[in-house]
């Protein structure tokens, strides 16, 4: 793997269950996190857990509150409250698979990781690797979220591994992903509609 | 039940009662004060010769006296320059006890360098310092007291912002501290150890004043009833009514509130402390009031105080008026300087970190060591839940 390839660190696990977990970083690292991107976290056993980022969560504390009602706030102090003080910024990820004496699973890990783990963003490699895997079966994680937009985040995930997978002259695998969308909603017309429009969006980027 | 509710709720009208009193009374006597004020300040010449007379005839005095600027004058805040540095100290203790299962002191600062105008975050720096085992005793053997390990704290703040100071920081450069500028003459301190400091803190002011650097203390709702003082002072010495009660001591901020519009500072006065056994070498100090406040009607007044040499520079009184202000007004619903608060944030020790530190400490001695004993039983059942 290419200096390049590496997976990138960008942040530490705060609290973690099966289906999901929550990392932390600072402001400063949130230029690489995004919503829908795939990543991992490597445990000591050397297995590895992989998700999806559903949400991205910028805390505040009273001092922030503060400052937000004061009519102007210099930059310094802006920049301050964004790279000095100790609010990490909050990064979900839903659980989507684990890797484990190098096979890849799409099924929910037999343990969470723990805290402080350190979280990475899989490089377009590992993306293209693991969401080919086992007939995309990993996909079906996403729809068991609840209270969520659940079309956005699959969007911006789909955006991305395809834009991967054609780089890598895969232009295949997009279209297979469409169509397991389409057998996991078969039963839920009004779900597959609202993700067929997204689809749509997309195609037209 | 924590506490017994019925008990106080019988006495609270009562207590509502005697403090509206108390208040009606002290604005009575304010306003005898004023009238004082304005006779006194009509010739501020006449004011400073009473003073001057009172400093050489009293043996003990704590109040203001008027320097170049009329005593009932205010001025608004000049415009900032686009670049400069605050450099802001604060700092928390942690006090030996003996009910504890090992005696230790701690003292800790925070220190923020703000430079404004580079558009960079400040540099912020936690300095965490064990106290030496013969600083948490007193020279009788008994344990340090709060005040003791608050001068030690004082002292290191304004050793620690000296240290800061570099060749690199955009002048002008302002350093602020939260509280009197001159260590406080704590009553519970031996007089040679507080000489000592005072003395301490004049030299490092000397330092400052050699490379230009500006110094400030920062006192938000304030209680000190130094012009209270003068007037009667004032009135003792040209033969006028001083308002009689002793017990009724009106506040400079109760004087002063409704005088000094919102964003604007008063006159600058010196500040005379004279108590026998002062040393000669003791920092001179001066002070004004500013409004925080940016409603007229409800005025909020901070005293800054500032060394001697630097009231007698009109404009660098008014850079660091400008600069507090500023500063104050990015917390504008609570105006205090932003800067401070965020030293103080950063140097406040919670009490699971003082037991964080007591159990690194204790790890340090073997199992049943006579030196770390037992916490006291008081303190044991204290911490019961």
């Amino acid at each position: 793997m290419s200096e390049t390839q590496k997976s990138i660190p960008i942040g530490k696990l705060l609290r973690a269950e099966n289906s999901n977990f929550v990392a932390g970083c600072r402001v400063r690292e949130l230029d690489t996190p995004a919503l829908g991107a795939l990543v991992k976290v490597k445990l000591e056993d050397q297995s590895e857990i992989y998700g999806l980022i559903t949400n991205i969560l910028i805390n505040d504390d009273s001092l922030v509150r503060q400052l937000v009602s004061g009519v102007s706030i210099p930059t310094e102090y802006t920049a301050d409250n964004r790279y000095n003080r100790n609010l990490p910024v909050e990064i979900h990820v839903l659980t989507v698979g684990y890797a484990q004496n190098g096979s890849i699973s799409h099924r929910l890990p037999p343990r969470p990781p723990l805290s402080l783990d350190e979280l990475h963003l899989c490089n377009p490699d590992e993306l293209c690797h693991f969401t080919s895997l086992n007939d995309q079966s990993y996909l079906r994680h996403i729809l068991r979220l609840l209270d969520q937009p659940v079309e956005e985040l699959l969007a911006a995930h789909l955006r991305q591994a395809k834009s991967a997978h054609e780089s890598a002259d895969d232009s295949a695998w997009y279209e297979q992903a469409c169509q397991k969308m389409i057998t996991l909603l078969r039963d839920d017309y009004p779900r597959l509609t609202t993700v067929l429009d997204v689809l749509t969006d997309l195609e037209r980027e | 039940m924590p506490l017994n509710y019925a008990s106080v709720d019988n006495n609270a009208s009562c207590y509502a009662e005697q403090a509206r009193n108390w208040l009606i009374e002290s604005k009575k006597i304010a306003r005898q004060l004023n009238n004082l004020f304005d006779e006194a300040a009509s010739d501020p010449e006449r004011l400073r010769q009473v003073i001057e007379f009172a400093q050489s005839s009293k043996p003990s005095l704590y109040l203001a006296k008027p320097l170049q600027e009329n005593p009932l004058e205010s001025f608004p805040a000049p415009t900032l320059p686009k670049e400069y540095t605050l450099l802001t100290a604060d700092g928390s203790q942690i006090v030996p006890s003996r009910h504890r299962s090992l005696q230790f002191g701690l003292i800790n600062i925070g220190i923020l360098s703000v430079k404004f105008g580079s558009g960079q975050p400040p540099e912020i720096k936690l300095i965490s310092e064990l106290l030496d085992y013969a600083e948490i005793l007193r020279e009788d053997g008994s344990l340090a007291t709060e005040d003791d390990i608050a001068l030690v704290r004082d002292l290191r703040e304004r050793i620690l912002i000296r240290d800061e100071i570099s060749p690199e920081l955009t002048r002008p450069v302002l350093t602020v501290t939260d509280g009197p500028l001159d260590i406080f003459y704590r009553s519970d301190i031996p007089s040679q150890k507080a000489r000592a400091a005072q003395k301490e803190v004049f030299q490092l002011d000397q330092h400052l004043q050699q490379v230009g650097i500006l110094s400030a203390g920062y006192i938000d709702k304030p209680g000190s009833s130094m012009l209270h003082n003068m007037l009667a002072i004032f009135a003792e010495v040209t033969g006028n009514p001083e308002p009689e009660q002793k017990k009724y001591r009106v506040s400079d901020r109760i004087l002063l509130g409704n005088r000094i519009n919102p964003g604007e500072r008063s006159a600058v006065f010196e500040i005379i402390s004279k108590r026998r056994g002062d040393p000669v070498d003791r920092l001179r100090v001066a002070f004004f009031y500013m409004n925080v406040s940016t409603v007229k009607e409800h005025p909020w007044l901070a005293r800054v105080e500032i060394p001697y040499w630097i009231s007698q520079q009109p404009d660098l009184v008014g850079f660091i008026h400008a600069a507090l202000f500023a500063d104050a007004q990015v917390l504008d619903s609570h105006p205090y300087p932003y800067s401070l608060h965020r030293a103080h944030e950063l140097a406040v020790v919670k009490q699971a970190e003082y037991e964080e530190i007591e159990n690194l400490l204790l790890s340090k001695f073997p199992d049943g060591s006579e030196i770390t004993g037992y916490r006291s039983n008081k303190d044991y059942l204290k911490g019961l839940k």
